[in-house]
């Protein structure tokens, strides 16, 4: 299946976020199976050639990030797919991709506790000082919409996107509609890429190479000076301004039923569909409660959540692991309502992950809700 | 509108073919489709699950049902597994009697509905269609859509190297639509 802009498609989310890439210009991917990722690399090994670009599978996962990094590093939109235990093995590489602000997509379809590398996505697993922008979707939908925007962001900050879906996710089959997404100009590749040699002499002045490079401005120009990272805009490279930009201006979050809640209850991704179900639940039975769900766990909408959770009575943190992402809900409320983490692995087998029946999510968050209250008679 | 409905058996019975091709129907209609399976990996005989919801408006219902609309027992497993007992009061539940002995499964304030689908599926010529005789059933008797659309998107569903089989399929859902037709006549 080859999905067509604006059609109604029914497909899972692994088979998303494959023909999102494509869509959004993905050229190359390289990948080694693994359980629940493999659907990603199905997708791709089939319909990426029919694009005209590039599937190869890869001896390792080392190995095939390692081609993603090659290829993206020439300016052609590259992505790799694994699952938990495969990403551990990939950090290295993320890290200097970070270092050398190379723009590429990376999936990572969690397993075992299926939102267990929070800490590893959004704190990054390699050496150094880089960040990854990580995209958490709830559905099928969103495995698509965010997919393209990654390929966007990537370029645009040029800098590793982490898309962090999970085994709820990406097995998930959903009816999905592929929008059209018109991105903003972006600044021209060959500030950075190898290989633009005339254009950069062309076009960046040799004094400012000469300034910055001095006797290795020229090699500096061919773009393998030390990589191609410190080339180009500033705002692009990997520094510190470039990070504090994106906080400020990525963030992507959804309120639901927030503004006059007495309890907010933060989710993400699979976990968030379930606690909203139990949020429809209590408001159903008359106790205001609202679900605040980040989008982006990197940048972390950290403002918007202090500014929701001043004055409430709880905020709640549900997670499919022992509790990661409630350091950064913690972070984000500074004390303005009490955080209480309501989190655990999971009761009911789902493939390669586990997940909380509705029911039991309901009942979980309940007691969090009623601990330590008084009750009126 | 939402309805979701349990497809419960074991590996190799078509539970996850039947559940994709359920929603693929219902989009036409104009309905927004869920679906989630859990199973064994690489097994025949194993235990699996399949979710399937449909809805005119946008699906809240959390992929993994933990209670549901109806439910589809195709394998003594799912009665063990109390899958009928998910199912809301006023729903229905459809029991394969070719392999769950007639009359054992009674949830209290729910439509049973008794189909020897493994039997049938044998006549038709193919054990491995019981699973589509009981999904045009099942599109039968809730009526959000015409069941003809299963038959319709067979050849989508099955993989290109087996595209042998569609008319079998097609027959065996047809022969559920046919029982679930004469059952509807039946004054109750």
């Amino acid at each position: 299946m080859m999905a067509k802009i604006g059609e109604i498609e029914f497909m899972d989310g692994a088979e998303a976020i494959a023909e999102a890439a494509i869509q959004a210009g993905c050229r190359f991917y390289a990948g080694y199976p693994i359980t629940p990722a493999t659907p990603v690399q199905e997708y791709m090994s089939k319909h990426l050639p029919e694009a005209g670009g590039v599937h190869i599978n890869a001896a390792s996962e080392i190995e095939a990030i390692g081609m993603v990094w090659g290829a993206a590093i020439t300016g052609h939109r590259a992505m790799t797919a694994t699952s938990s235990t495969a990403f551990s093995l990939m950090q290295e590489y993320c890290a200097y991709i970070g270092e050398h602000a190379v723009p590429v997509v990376i999936v990572n379809v969690c397993r075992m506790p299926i939102q267990g590398d929070y800490f590893q996505a959004t704190r990054g697993g390699g050496h150094g000082d880089y960040r990854m922008v990580v995209l958490s979707p709830a559905s099928v939908q969103e495995c698509a919409d965010l997919t393209k925007l990654a390929f966007y962001l990537a370029q645009k900050w040029r800098m590793g996107v982490l898309i962090m879906a999970d085994t709820g996710t990406a097995h998930l089959s959903e009816t999905v509609e592929f929008k059209e997404f018109v991105e903003p100009p972006l600044p021209p590749k060959e500030e950075w890429i190898v290989g633009a040699v005339k254009w950069r002499r062309e076009n960046q002045q040799k004094k400012d190479l000469e300034a910055m490079f001095g006797e290795h401005a020229k090699t500096a120009a061919m773009g393998l000076h030390a990589g191609a990272e410190h080339l180009g805009d500033p705002q692009t490279r990997h520094s510190k301004e470039k990070y504090e930009r994106i906080a400020a201006e990525e963030v992507r979050f959804e309120a639901y039923g927030c503004e006059d809640a007495d309890y907010i209850i933060c989710a993400f991704g699979t976990g968030a569909r379930y606690a909203r179900a139990a949020v429809d639940q209590f408001r159903a039975e008359g106790l205001r409660v609202g679900i605040f769900r980040p989008i982006t766990l990197w940048p972390y909408p950290t403002e918007a959540l202090r500014k929701l959770a001043a004055g409430k009575k709880k905020v709640l943190v549900y997670e499919l692991n022992f509790g990661q992402m409630v350091d950064d809900v913690r972070i984000a409320v500074e004390g303005r309502a009490p955080v209480v983490s309501v989190s655990d692995i999971g009761t009911q087998i789902i493939g390669f992950g586990r997940i909380h029946p509705a029911d039991v999510v309901t009942t979980m968050l309940r007691e969090a809700i009623q601990a330590g209250e008084l009750v009126s008679a | 509108m939402q309805t979701s409905v349990l497809m419960s058996g074991i590996g190799g019975q078509g539970i996850q073919v039947a559940s994709k091709l359920l929603c693929l129907a219902a989009i036409p209609a104009g309905f927004k489709a869920q679906q989630f399976s859990v199973y064994g990996g690489a097994v025949r005989g194993g235990l699996c699950e399949c979710s399937v919801t449909v809805a005119n408006e946008p699906i809240t219902e959390p992929p993994v049902l933990h209670a549901c609309d109806a439910a589809i027992c195709m394998h003594p497993y799912a009665v063990a597994r109390n899958v009928p007992g998910k199912v809301r009061r006023g729903g229905l539940v459809i029991v394969n009697t070719s392999l769950i002995e007639a009359g054992t499964v009674r949830p209290e304030g729910v439509r049973v509905v008794e189909i020897a689908a493994s039997t049938i599926a044998l006549e038709i010529g193919n054990l491995m269609t019981a699973m589509m005789v009981v999904t045009g059933a099942y599109a039968t008797l809730i009526g959000a859509f015409d069941p003809q659309n299963l038959i319709d998107r067979v050849p989508e569903i099955i993989p290109p190297y087996r595209q042998q089989h569609v008319a079998l399929n097609q027959k065996a859902i047809q022969a559920g639509i046919d029982f679930a037709r004469n059952l509807t006549a039946v004054p109750a």
